[in-house]
């Protein structure tokens, strides 16, 4: 050590890391995904937006009673809160007559009792679902067209439309159908892009999900294979590509449909049981068919006349309009990508074309005031064609940008003619067949609210479920048919095993009090209303 | 003290040296001392000498002087010596001392500023941040500091405390020690599986287990089944979240194509290419073959081709064989433990190159892999220490085995194996195509002869060192084992070695989480243990499944309370359904399209993974470092070619299928 040394060393040194990062910047190269997180970024709005309005509407909802409107609603709260609470618990309590998911999602939330009873719990996972599937309806158009203007657009169509915003504060399973419906098609349409096997793979995941949900979902799964067989020949894809894309979007996509299968084989030791139950669409529509109440059934015409009607009720003539002329552009303008825009739009169809076909073999039931007998029941059912008319008006905007202000006008339009009368999804709740206070026993809900003090209820739940669940009681406390040993020793002995019973024109409890009155002879009744009976056990 | 330049602080008694720098730092501030000069000792210097160096010191150069005076000071030395000592920085480390020259006050500010309150040995960092600020440091062989016969003992680092400082400083530094190196590592331990400790508490928890099934029969079955649940469910959610990471985290470094080609030959390092061969003469053409169509010059290749004394077969058919120049063909006697690592450690002792890699012998790595691997090594962090290329295998197509084989081996190194190298946990090794810096491999002992996976023992080891491995973006395509029960022997080494690894690092779990920080171990659990703990697992679930759907039997309701029933559902059916998924995206990220049906089937090829996990269980137990030979040689590069099946262009490097290393 010299003092040369310490001369040379005093003068100042070059910071080592600044070095150390500029040899850094010059030869590591860039692969910072930044365009995603931007994107991520442009998201934000979106949602805030998304969340506000849903938010606001359930708010609304709550402040004026309108979440458990429906039977439907309801019962799907019910569903959900039977695996959890009741004479015996667990997964087998989903039953047969719903696809699963939306319950499974359910199950958490409603057991909470307020949020239950409220029905704020349907409202949640309804209000999740719409949040996603209004941002999705962004990403997609953003996806397709690379227009923010377009996206938007379908964003709004979609967000804004006030039967969307009604059933989104409800518990009815098309919230989560249209989720999975639209993130599917988004993860399918970005395949279709980059050809990434993780997209195809999440597309798969989300046409399961969505398999799990309503059956409209069958529809995209089927829509899709089709789609993904398509584009892998027309991108000329080696055929052992092709064929492992359609194996893979396959296989995944009907995993939810054989899980379904096997959760009836196992519960009900029938695959497909869920067909046939007592309370399958089939058997409540069977009913229907011998009154002559179903005619769309066998008739082409009808059927697409009912649910353009319906489709005019809860889309918005103008919004439809709109959408059908969109549609109409998209697939007939030469522009870029017809191919993946109409695979797009086929996707999006396939659940509305669902609805008519099943209207037309006589599945479902769907009655308008346009047409005769001047009811509504299941109008909600015209929300499936929601996001085909968002998609299709926001790529023309997005295509065309010059069209901005038409589609403005006609969301503008759309919504303020839809506010002017009450939204037909909620008519349809409040006074419609699918009403569930419509002809309600309120008196004897009543009556157990106040009046209960322990001990069994009988009661058939397929007849008595709306007293069940306006007495705000916990289900555990009613002996039903799907409560086995229960239920059965109950019927047989009932004054040994209930405290009170609940009888209901025409249901499985009138029906033994009929056969055998004895068995009955301890019990009094203390309140009729609409011919439903309160009997209460003599002291 | 005459001097009056010099001032004597008192400070508390176990004040680290950094503490000491700055308080007086901070004294001579606020005195407006004229300091332009601080220099420190490290150890004592007698008041003497101290007052001598302050005489010889130029007038307004010497300004603080920060040190133990204690008067047991070297009294031969002169003044001279003194101070040029005095102006040292000297800090001890356990190569020999670090000094760094005097420096102006302004550099010794920053210097304590960035060490900023550190909670790690001051001596350490300061070398190590005075090194980063370039400012002289330099190693000197000279024994410790003056009046001191030896340098001090250093502080041990835990493995957190020295990846720490290494992260902060930007540095790989060889001679900084952890705690694991005053562990016996692998070579030195006994070859037993478990250690005293260890026996002893799998007798204890045996016996516990077995006294809780006599009194509570049921709830002991219950708690032992929501116990291995969760660990099941723990280890699948680590799989998805190395994929992810794997996927979306690119790792810092790319080897472009281009890149390795700007070496000039004379410019390369020697290489040491390890070519471990045990009965496989068979393949001998195609090894040496492979070598000479290695896109590097031959003159800077140093190949050792390791025999087994016993094997005459292969010797007598490399006698006959003409070997290129760069070949040194070793014997290795027939003394210790059997297997690869023994060979692997005598060529290693052997090499002459500053890179080592090791292949088995038939494989077919792509030509430009040892280039790829130097450009690596100069861009890679000083930290990565072993680059681990991919593997793969040219006979892919041979039949349903070798298809899912390839699958696996897809996930394993295109996306778990980034996975763990994005969480910067430890990486188990592959067993061919490890890449190493020599003299850090040596530095490291090797590889553990008793582990028959010492590959996966050496990540480890590499790990706890604070090293790191990376894995580059290169193919090296092997045979994969087309026949069944040579598949089965081969995988069941494997797991043994899993096992074995798993067991000797934890033989002192406390240290091991405390060295290595709670996320690591967590990882090692997830990843070494509960990988071979859910193949063992699995078919017994399989089975209760298929016994409950057949028989709706009672004991399975009841060993199976609901919550954990429905974990347990989810797991059977979306778990697997996401294992499968993987398999799948396995093959296209190789762009092997046809074999995505079979990887629909993977499911039965984890029944022949459990087959072969049992296998090596029982094994563990009565031969644990018996070295299961696999057989290769069923198929060549050539037969894959000509067979129209195999997609691999020989010597050809593969589709680039994602870049990471560093």
């Amino acid at each position: 050590v010299t003092g040369a040394d310490v001369v040379t060393l005093e003068q100042p040194v070059r910071s080592a890391p600044k070095v150390r990062r500029a040899a850094a910047k010059s030869t590591t190269p860039s692969i910072v995904t930044l365009p995603q997180r931007s994107a991520r970024r442009e998201l934000i709005p979106v949602v805030v937006v998304a969340v506000v309005l849903g938010a606001a509407a359930s708010a609304w909802s709550a402040a004026t009673h309108s979440m458990v409107l429906y039977g439907d609603a309801r019962a799907h709260l019910d569903v959900a809160r039977h695996v959890t609470d009741g004479l015996t618990v667990g997964l087998a309590q989903l039953g047969s007559v719903w696809l699963p998911l939306p319950h499974i999602l359910l199950v958490p939330l409603v057991a909470i009792t307020p949020l239950w009873h409220s029905g704020a719990a349907g409202a949640i996972l309804s209000g999740i679902c719409f949040v996603y599937t209004s941002v999705r309806m962004y990403t997609l158009v953003n996806e397709v067209t690379g227009s923010r203007i377009g996206a938007w657009v379908a964003f709004a169509v979609f967000a804004t439309n006030l039967n969307m915003l009604y059933v989104q504060t409800t518990a009815l399973t098309e919230p989560v159908l249209l989720a999975m419906l639209v993130g599917a098609v988004f993860h399918l349409a970005r395949w279709m892009r980059t050809m990434s096997a993780g997209e195809l793979m999440l597309a798969g995941v989300m046409t399961a999900l969505a398999t799990l949900s309503r059956y409209e979902g069958w529809a995209l799964l089927a829509a899709g294979v089709v789609a993904v067989g398509i584009w892998s020949w027309r991108r000329h894809l080696r055929s052992k590509a092709s064929q492992a894309n359609l194996i893979v979007y396959t296989v995944t996509g009907a995993y939810g449909v054989l899980l379904w299968f096997l959760y009836n084989l196992i519960i009900f030791h029938d695959p497909l049981y869920f067909l046939h139950s007592a309370y399958s669409a089939q058997a409540i529509n069977g009913a229907q068919a011998k009154y002559g109440l179903l005619g769309t059934k066998g008739s082409l015409g009808t059927s697409i006349i009912t649910y353009g009607w319906d489709m005019v009720g809860v889309v918005g003539a103008v919004v439809l309009v709109t959408g059908a002329v969109a549609c109409a552009a998209l697939l007939l303008a030469p522009h870029r990508e017809r191919l993946r825009t109409a695979l797009v739009l086929m996707l999006l169809a396939a659940p509305v074309a669902f609805e008519i076909a099943t209207l037309y073999i006589g599945q479902i039931t769907i009655r308008v005031p346009q047409l005769a007998p001047h009811e509504m029941w299941n109008d909600r059912y015209g929300l499936l064609a929601l996001p085909l008319c968002a998609f299709a008006i926001g790529t023309v905007v997005g295509r065309w940008p010059r069209l901005v202000p038409v589609a403005a006008i006609a969301v503008v339009v759309g919504v303020t003619l839809m506010g002017l009368g009450t939204p037909l999804t909620l008519a349809d709740g409040r006074s419609g067949v699918s009403s569930a206070t419509a002809g309600r026993p309120q008196l004897i809900a009543g009556y157990l609210r106040t009046h209960y003090r322990g001990g069994e209820i009988l009661a058939d739940d397929s007849a008595a479920s709306s007293v069940m669940f306006a007495s705000y009681l916990d289900l555990k406390e009613f002996v039903s048919p799907g409560f086995h040993p229960f239920w059965e020793e109950a019927l047989a002995d009932p004054s040994d095993h209930v405290e009170w019973v609940l009888a209901f024109p025409g249901d499985a409890v009138t029906t033994d009090l009929r056969t055998h009155p004895g068995r009955f002879s301890d019990f009094t009744p203390v309140l009729t209303q609409s011919n439903a009976t309160l009997y209460r056990r003599k002291p | 003290v005459a001097d009056p330049r010099l001032c004597l602080l008192q400070g508390p008694e176990h004040m680290t040296r950094a503490q000491a720098v700055m308080a007086g730092l901070r004294f001579a501030a606020a005195q407006g001392s004229p300091t332009d000069i601080v220099c420190e000792l490290a150890g004592g210097i007698g008041a003497e000498q101290l007052a001598a160096v302050c005489a010889a010191a130029a007038p307004g150069r010497l300004g603080l002087v920060i040190g133990a005076v204690d008067g047991t000071g070297d009294g031969g030395a002169s003044p001279e010596r003194v101070l040029g000592q005095l102006r040292s920085l000297r800090i001890g480390m356990d190569l020999g001392t670090v000094a760094a020259r005097a420096m102006c006050l302004a550099d010794f500010t920053a210097l304590h500023r960035r060490i900023g309150d550190s909670p790690v040995s001051s001596d350490i960092e300061l070398a190590l941040a005075a090194q980063e600020m370039g400012l002289a440091i330099e190693v000197v062989t000279t024994p410790g500091p003056i009046g001191q016969p030896s340098p001090p003992p250093l502080e041990l680092l835990s493995r957190r405390e020295l990846v720490g400082l290494r992260r902060k400083y930007h540095l790989v530094s060889g001679p900084l020690r952890t705690v694991e190196d005053e562990e016996p590592t692998g070579n030195e331990g006994p070859p037993s599986v478990l250690s005293r400790r260890q026996v002893v508490a799998l007798a204890v928890g045996l016996a516990a287990l077995a006294g809780a099934l006599v009194i509570a029969p049921l709830a002991t079955v219950i708690a032992v089944n929501v116990v291995l649940i969760s660990f099941f469910m723990a280890a699948n959610l680590m799989k998805l979240v190395l994929i992810q990471r794997g996927g979306t985290r690119p790792s810092p470094i790319l080897v472009h194509g281009e890149l390795p080609a700007r070496w000039a030959d004379q410019d390369l390092p020697i290489y040491t290419v390890l070519l471990p061969v045990y009965r496989e003469s068979s393949v001998l053409h195609q090894l040496v073959e492979g070598i000479e169509n290695l896109d590097y010059p031959m003159d800077r290749l140093d190949v050792k081709l390791l025999l087994e004394e016993s094997d005459d077969e292969t010797r007598g058919a490399v006698a006959s064989m003409e070997l290129p120049d760069c070949f040194e063909v070793l014997i290795i006697p027939d003394v210790g433990p059997t297997g690869k690592p023994r060979a692997c450690n005598h060529g290693l002792s052997r090499a002459r190159g500053k890179y080592l890699v090791i292949y088995d012998a038939e494989d077919v790595p792509d030509a430009d892999q040892l280039r790829r691997s130097v450009a690596a090594f100069e861009r890679a962090d000083p930290n990565v220490v072993c680059l681990q290329a991919k593997l793969n295998y040219f006979n892919r197509a041979y039949n349903l085995l070798t298809r899912w084989f390839t699958a696996e081996y897809s996930v394993w190194f295109d996306q778990l194996l980034p996975g763990l190298q994005a969480l910067d946990v430890a990486i188990p090794l592959g067993g061919t195509s490890n890449h190493f810096i020599r003299q850090r491999l040596a530095e490291l002992g090797g590889w553990n002869a008793y582990n028959v996976t010492e590959d996966a023992d050496l990540g480890m080891r590499i790990y706890l060192r604070g090293w790191q491995t990376a894995i580059l973006d290169s193919t090296t395509y092997e045979e994969a084992t087309s026949r069944y029960r040579n598949w089965v022997r081969q995988r069941s080494r494997w797991s043994k070695g899993y096992m074995q690894t798993y067991l000797f690092f934890m033989r002192h779990p406390v240290a091991l989480v405390r060295s290595m920080g709670a996320l690591p171990f967590v990882a090692f659990q997830l990843f070494f243990g509960a990988n071979t703990l859910c193949l063992l697992l699995n078919p017994v679930y399989w089975a209760l499944v298929l016994w409950w759907f057949a028989f709706h039997a009672h004991f399975v309701e009841q060993i199976f309370p609901r919550p954990i029933f429905y974990v347990g559902l989810f797991g059977l059916f979306v778990g697997n359904a996401a294992c499968v998924l993987s398999m799948v995206s396995g093959c296209y990220a190789r762009h092997n399209y046809e074999d995505v049906k079979y990887a629909l089937l993977s499911p039965l090829y984890w029944l022949l993974m459990s087959v072969a996990s049992y296998k090596a269980l029982i094994q563990l137990c009565y031969k644990p470092s018996y070295w299961e030979k696999t057989e290769h040689g069923f198929c060549t590069v050539d037969a894959a070619e000509s067979g129209g099946t195999g997609p691999t262009p020989r010597f050809v490097p593969a589709e680039p299928v994602s870049a990471e290393a560093g």
